[in-house]
């Protein structure tokens, strides 16, 4: 596994060469690109190029040096700094930007103005955040209804998804797929399975997202794929 | 095998960054605590404190300290999840829904001060720890995780402090004994039992148990629970007999009408809680 120790003590010991920060640029880049891909969407990386163009991943990079030089201490406590660490802090910086609606952008990092040694303001206030903005709110719990409905298709069985689905394509006045099923037996095997259902999805508490959101998710994520 | 979703992936992510144990580090500026200041645990990956709340004891004090971490997708849980911007750290923080507690020097030698948050804000996250039910999700065993993470300085310091603990502020369950079991045990081996040092207070594998002496209502147990068992059916037992069966609904519990016996030393080692199946 490799280890980043070297390259970041050598940068917050001003040591660094142009060509080794260029370097440690790119893998910073590469690592931006792997958590946009994997632990967001491609319409969260599509709003970082909107917003900062096609150079978003350079703008992540320099925040990213940022951050290393204001966390100092923490870095240089570390004996071992490996990928999994820079990826860890490359998602939190993307989340910070997504509840900032990308509006924190500093100019873009010349090695030449970091201050290697300024210490920061211990007094300032800090706040609790109020209103956060829809593209933030609206993927956390997009993430948290997509686990949800992969839990239900995990724990449900064959035949109570096509009884969820049957529910769910009728509250949408949808024809639902055919059911070889009268819909009295219908009737009654989701009368069966809503206990389960309320166990399941009472389980994975999710306040303040509503049931519309919930039966959309179970629609577009199962129903839809199983017809 | 199940597709993996985003918080599966987060969760795995930080599974395999933190390990099994917290590995923390001393600060080199070391500032004292104080009250409404954020705070940070030098650990990888880092955890925050909020302090709320601070119980003045004889020499050391002792720090209420509400949890935040920079894992949002696992520790976000509703759109009324507090949310900290730390704009020169370049870092987001979310609140976690419960607190542990710390002293002095704990925080003194392993956190770094970040900065003072206001009172209300301080209220907001308490409000919001107490208030919040941790879900039985893949979020939920994140939270717990950490819990247990934190479960050693938080326990350790209780302890040390439990006789001194009257401010803490939950209301308990009081329940009271049966004048059988009272009886059992007041004929059973533990009225003859008698410790090398005898001691009222105990910590169990999960629970702390303290005996006092009322005048008026004659010796009292109380346990201390972990808040993770909240809501959880529980066993509570002094060697075969039991003293409360049920669902944990506060994690302070009352016992009146013990036995009366010449040392409690024992009969506190015989405690045994359980989570029921």
């Amino acid at each position: 596994m490799r280890n980043y120790k070297q390259i970041i003590e050598k940068l917050l010991n001003n040591q660094i060469s142009s060509k080794e920060y260029q370097i440690f640029l790119k893998d910073l880049k590469r690592i931006f690109k792997q958590a946009l891909k994997v632990y967001f969407t491609s319409n969260i990386e599509k709003l970082f190029h909107k917003y900062f163009g096609p150079d978003y991943l350079e703008v992540l990079a320099s925040e990213f040096i940022f951050k290393i030089v204001s966390k100092k201490e923490s870095f240089l406590n570390l004996s071992f700094i490996n990928e999994k660490y820079l990826l860890t802090t490359a998602i939190n910086i993307i989340y910070l930007y997504l509840s900032s609606e990308f509006k924190l952008v500093e100019k873009e990092v010349n090695l030449n103005d970091l201050s290697l040694t300024q210490e920061e303001d211990k007094e300032q206030e800090i706040r609790v955040e109020g209103l956060l903005p829809p593209v933030f709110v609206n993927f956390l719990e997009d993430s948290a209804l997509n686990h949800l409905v992969l839990s239900l298709k995990e724990k449900l069985t064959k035949k109570e998804l096509e009884t969820l689905c049957w529910y769910v394509n009728k509250a949408y006045k949808q024809n639902p797929k055919e059911v070889k099923a009268s819909a009295d037996t219908l009737y009654k095997r989701w009368e069966r399975l809503k206990p389960k259902l309320k166990k399941i999805v009472g389980e994975e508490v999710l306040e303040g997202t509503s049931a519309d959101k919930i039966f959309y998710a179970i629609k577009s994520e199962i129903c839809d794929k199983y017809s | 095998m199940r597709k993996k979703d985003r918080l599966q992936r987060e969760w795995e992510l930080y599974k395999s960054l933190r390990g099994k144990d917290l590995k923390i580090f001393s600060v080199s500026t070391k500032i004292p605590p104080k009250l409404n200041e954020l705070r940070e645990l030098c650990t990888i990956p880092p955890i925050y404190f909020a302090i709320a709340e601070e119980l003045p004891l004889d020499q050391v004090k002792l720090y209420k300290a509400l949890v935040l971490t920079e894992e949002i997708g696992l520790g976000w849980l509703n759109p009324e999840t507090p949310i900290i911007k730390l704009p020169h750290l370049k870092t987001l923080l979310v609140a976690l829904p419960f607190w542990v507690y710390l002293d002095e020097n704990f925080l003194l030698n392993h956190t770094k001060k970040l900065g003072v948050l206001n009172e209300d804000d301080i209220h907001r996250l308490e409000g919001y720890a107490e208030r919040v039910q941790i879900p039985q999700d893949i979020r939920g065993k994140y939270i717990s995780f950490l819990m247990e993470l934190l479960a050693p300085y938080n326990t350790r310091f209780i302890l040390t402090y439990l006789e001194k603990l009257e401010e803490y502020q939950f209301a308990p369950s009081v329940f009271i004994i049966s004048d059988y079991i009272k009886n059992y045990y007041e004929n059973s081996h533990f009225a003859y039992a008698k410790a090398a040092s005898s001691k009222n207070v105990h910590k169990g594998k999960n629970f702390f148990a303290i005996i006092e002496k009322i005048p008026e209502i004659g010796p009292k147990l109380t346990l201390y629970l972990p808040q993770d068992y909240l809501e959880q059916k529980i066993i509570i037992k002094v060697e075969n007999k039991v003293l409360y069966e049920g669902p944990l609904e506060t994690v302070k519990l009352e016992f009146t009408n013990l036995p009366e016996l010449p040392d409690y030393t024992s009969w506190l080692e015989a405690i045994d809680v359980e989570i029921s199946v």
